[in-house]
């Protein structure tokens, strides 16, 4: 499988938060949803992807090359958003992109010029006039125009309008139409990875949980609600992300068989329900697990 | 030189182009003040003036970067951070060089009969000034314009105090000894053509011009930006 982006042990190290050993790596032309909620570190692994930051211990490959020793190379191959537009506000939003595009020997003026039409970006107005939804799509639109082979986003959709946001995850689909070019997509709104990730990285406290294939992650993965007339201890083990209730407790589990399993050979008459799970539950829960591993 | 390093040098001056306007009001401004305060030293008022534009530039494109937060996106482009600070030292001494030009012609202009000296001398002030700026840039490299420019408040007090001490110990020294050191020194740059001097006190300058920017690359590479 040919693979875009491999991150392998990376430690990055910060006086109150580290990167505790993170791995996952995405095959080209699929798009990898990377979640986790504010401060998990997001934005610290994509910071190092970039050369950005430095980092400890372990080994960034974009396109099979080192990270830090071919920087220059994988940034004229790679398109990056960061969670935050900067533009020269008192500039045109014309000359930001043709000054800040003028730095990729593939960047593709006629290409620039139509995505700023597509997302109806008056060329003439200044930056500091555009709303922030504004930005981010001129900030797509210049790294877009050097025909990336990787797209990486850091949480381009916070504090954009549902419309908007919804216009930006079917333009993202289109660009993967090319099957060339892979997308990195950070954010903590769940459901925005739901809708377009092929593969999901949870990230919590600067630690991989999970990395998969999202269809995978969705079958494998299932929310039990057990009634109290089954002791907690024992099975909670079985489960992640325990919340006991009024009238019972409930978990989640890649293996719903096994549980299934123990549950029914303990307890015969026992009365459960088991539910599939969206990204945002599975998220909440996997929080909660690593609260109580912390305690 | 790299097609990038002139691509950002040219951009300090694109996003400054509607102050224009202000640059040459600020000039004749405190060209003006200058001269009324002392006219016969017009040489001192060409140079300061031309200082103020110059060092007002520099906080300009420090300031931008700053207050945008452009530097961030500039860092993630395929540009090395060393080609962003030799483009900063290239707009800065592309505007030096022109500021020198038309003081050292309005210098000529304003005194016909000692033009060669009054251009040399103008020129020369103008050079300390930009040894001065030479000492300005790396902070703002190292530090971001708000704190750099802080603390060249009191590097600027300190530079002139201690300018106008040495030169006082010097003239003591010398007197000490029974010369002037200052009478002789006089009697030396007297005999010496003033674009013999002013040319070598550029080839000192422009050595300390780049010694800064070396410097100005290994503070600006262990920044931390972000």
């Amino acid at each position: 499988m040919d693979v875009a982006l491999k991150i392998d042990r990376l430690v990055k190290k910060y006086e109150k938060f580290s990167l505790k050993e993170v791995s996952f790596k995405i095959p080209r032309g699929y798009i990898m949803g990377f979640i986790g909620r504010n401060g998990a570190g997001k934005t610290t692994v994509i910071k190092c992807i970039m050369d950005l930051i430095p980092f400890e211990a372990g080994s960034i490959e974009v396109f099979g090359l080192d990270s830090r020793r071919c920087s220059h190379e994988i940034r004229r191959r790679v398109g990056y958003v960061s969670e935050d537009q900067y533009f020269y506000e008192n500039m045109t939003a014309g000359w930001n992109l043709d000054f800040f595009g003028s730095f990729y020997p593939n960047r593709d003026r006629d290409l620039a010029l139509s995505l700023m039409k597509k997302f109806d970006i008056d060329p003439s107005k200044k930056v500091s006039e555009l709303s922030k939804g504004m930005k981010v799509k001129l900030a797509l639109a210049l790294a877009l125009a050097h025909r990336p082979e990787l797209l990486i986003l850091d949480e381009p959709t916070s504090g954009l309008d549902p419309v908007i946001r919804n216009e930006l995850l079917e333009l993202l689909l289109e660009v993967v139409q090319d099957e060339n070019c892979s997308i990195f997509f950070s954010s903590h709104i769940t459901s925005d990875i739901e809708k377009i990730a092929d593969f999901v990285t949870f990230i919590e406290d600067g630690r991989v949980v999970i990395s998969d294939e999202k269809d995978a992650i969705l079958d494998k993965w299932r929310l039990f609600k057990v009634e109290n007339s089954c002791s907690i201890a024992g099975l909670s083990e079985r489960l992640a992300g325990v919340k006991k209730g009024k009238f019972g407790f409930s978990g989640i589990t890649d293996n719903p068989e096994s549980f299934i399993r123990e549950l029914t050979c303990n307890y015969p008459d026992a009365r459960y329900k088991v539910e599939k799970l969206s990204l945002d539950d599975l998220l909440v829960r996997i929080v909660r697990e690593e609260e109580a591993n912390e305690e | 030189m790299r097609n990038e390093t002139i691509r950002l040098a040219v951009k300090d001056f694109q996003i400054q182009a509607s102050s224009v306007k202000n640059y040459i009001i600020t000039l004749l401004v405190f060209l003006a003040v200058f001269l009324l305060i002392s006219p016969m030293q017009y040489q001192a008022a060409f140079s300061m003036a031309s200082l103020i534009t110059l060092y007002r530039f520099i906080n300009s494109t420090l300031y931008e970067d700053e207050k945008n937060n452009t530097l961030r996106l500039i860092d993630s482009l395929p540009v090395g951070r060393e080609t962003v600070v030799k483009a900063r030292y290239l707009s800065t001494g592309i505007l030096a060089i022109v500021l020198m030009i038309i003081i050292g012609a309005a210098a000529v202009i304003a005194d016909m009969t000692y033009a060669g000296a009054s251009a040399a001398l103008t020129i020369c002030t103008f050079l300390v000034y930009i040894i001065a700026m030479s000492v300005y840039m790396p902070m703002g490299f190292k530090l971001g314009y708000l704190k750099a420019v802080n603390i060249n408040r009191f590097v600027f007090i300190g530079i002139f105090i201690l300018s106008g001490s040495i030169s006082m110990l010097i003239g003591s020294l010398g007197t000490r000894q029974g010369v002037s050191l200052t009478e002789s020194t006089i009697a030396l740059l007297d005999n010496t053509s003033p674009a013999l001097i002013t040319a070598v006190f550029a080839a000192v300058t422009f050595l300390v011009y780049i010694v800064s920017m070396k410097v100005s690359v290994v503070f600006y590479k262990k920044r931390e930006l972000f």
